[in-house]
């Protein structure tokens, strides 16, 4: 299994898109998650170590894996490999946005 | 008109009594040594300024707020003036005895944004005097080493006087960029680390405060009338008056402009009509209800579904550390939020004021336990 730390990445994660600041949710997504996801292995991802994360960086890193026609099974494999010892609760909100942004993909 | 007629030995006695004199000037400049060229005989015509006067209290306070804007806005029109003619904008300071870091922050940004438009400009600045310090008795200037701290001499290219260091002036942090910068929101509450504060939470409602500036504050699909020089957001952290205070502030259309454009119409009546069965203390109204209505905001118009659920972000710090609360001033609205002390149960209240402060400023404080007493 592959695991990808968020602080290997940034200790500051940023904003959601690229054009508003460095180290956004979609420079995550597609400069680390999607290469690791593209070579087949399971991923795990260790959200610890870093200063904090604004709601848009989460939903943009890991709900936007859908809006990038990542299949489903993969981006709930990733759902269910995400580890916080910091704030557990970080878990479980970005499933939430996950299956929010499978619920609209679907409709 | 008649001309009054100056005889030629008296205007030759005039004008030698001015030469003497500059030559006097110049002489102590040399060191003594009476020497000067005959480009610096000449008189310049005195520049005049135009005075603003700061009153006694910057703050955005419900009492001193309209007082604050006017004298905001009337450096804005001086600058105008200023700009059109040979005129120098003098801002005096010498009746402010207390700023509050809203105000500090506010002053900064409007005044930015005008000194960006009209570089041509030139200022002097009456410094404020010193006032006896809380906890030592003596008198200190704090408006002065806080004006200097945040930056507002710079701004101007004022020469600032040196000062003897304050030990809570100087923990203030003071940034600003036009894009999202989470090392500069990390470098602030490092600086903090000390006090014994939610410093994830923290984050997260300042990084989203600072993406909703740069993604929604100066958005080009919202009319506006004036066009924005500066599309910064301005940040604040320090401790002031024994609270440790974060502000995040822009100059952009405000919250109760922007949000009929990023929330569908549907959405907000629905959450107006909850409000109104909610007994939620008074019932907002005007901006401070649209202030309102965003901090509860988590989903938005279908097309773009994944966006704008940073509304909750800004509580999120007031909810995970105790006595936090929440201002939010935006235009003419005043929003504050805080839990009850017994119970976890929201305290909104807000207002409107006479004037608009055209922007947004976000601001989280905690008031500090007395073993951390910064001293000044």
């Amino acid at each position: 299994m592959k695991i990808l730390r968020v602080s290997d990445f940034t200790k500051f994660p940023g904003p959601r898109h690229k054009k508003f600041g460095d180290f956004s949710g979609e420079e995550f997504r597609d400069t680390v998650l999607i290469p690791a996801l593209d070579e087949g292995e399971e991923v795990k991802v260790c959200l610890d170590d870093v200063m904090g994360y604004g709601s848009s960086f989460l939903e943009e890193a890991f709900a936007g894996l859908i809006r990038k026609n990542i299949p489903i099974d993969k981006v709930r494999m990733i759902a269910n490999n995400l580890e916080s010892k910091d704030d557990p609760c970080l878990v479980s909100e970005i499933r939430g946005y996950i299956e929010d942004e499978i619920k609209r993909a679907k409709n | 008109m008649k001309k009054i007629y100056t005889p030629r030995s008296v205007q030759l006695n005039r004008w030698y009594r001015r030469l003497s004199s500059k030559r006097l000037r110049q002489a102590i400049v040399n060191g003594g040594k009476i020497r000067i060229g005959r480009k610096k005989l000449k008189f310049s015509k005195k520049v005049k300024f135009i005075p603003v006067i700061a009153p006694y209290n910057l703050s955005l306070g419900k009492k001193n707020h309209y007082e604050c804007v006017a004298f905001i806005n009337k450096i804005q029109s001086s600058i105008r003036i200023a700009a059109n003619s040979n005129n120098e904008v003098c801002i005096c300071f010498r009746n402010t005895k207390y700023i509050s870091a809203p105000a500090g922050i506010y002053l900064l940004s409007s005044v930015e944004e005008y000194v960006r438009r009209y570089p041509s400009v030139s200022y002097q600045v009456r410094f404020p005097p010193s006032i006896p310090d809380k906890h030592t008795r003596y008198k200190a200037p704090v408006v002065h080493a806080a004006l200097s701290r945040i930056g507002f001499y710079s701004l101007l290219s004022v020469r600032d006087v040196k000062l003897k260091s304050f030990p809570h002036v100087d923990t203030w942090h003071v940034a600003s960029s036009t894009i999202v910068k989470g090392n500069l929101v990390g470098e602030a509450l490092e600086k903090l680390q000390n006090l014994g504060i939610n410093q994830k939470a923290l984050y997260r409602s300042g990084i989203e405060a600072m993406n909703n500036a740069i993604e929604h504050a100066y958005s080009p699909d919202i009319p506006n009338l004036n066009n924005f020089v500066t599309k910064k957001w301005w940040l604040f952290a320090g401790v002031l008056d024994n609270k440790l205070i974060f502000l995040i502030s822009d100059k952009g259309h405000g919250i109760p402009n922007t949000i009929p454009y990023t929330q569908s119409t549907d959405l907000i009546k629905e959450i107006k009509d909850k409000l109104k069965n909610a007994l939620l203390g008074e019932t907002l109204v005007g901006d401070a209800e649209a202030i309102h209505i965003a901090t509860l905001i988590k989903e938005t118009r279908t097309a773009l579904g994944h966006r704008g659920k940073g509304g909750p972000d800004l509580r999120k710090f007031v909810e995970s550390q105790k006595d936090a609360s929440l201002q939010i001033y935006s235009n003419t609205g005043t929003y504050l939020y805080s839990l009850t002390k017994k119970g976890k149960k929201p305290v909104p209240i807000g207002y409107n004021n006479k004037s608009s402060i055209n922007g947004t400023i976000i601001g989280w404080e905690v008031p500090l336990p007395d073993e951390m007493l910064v001293k000044g």
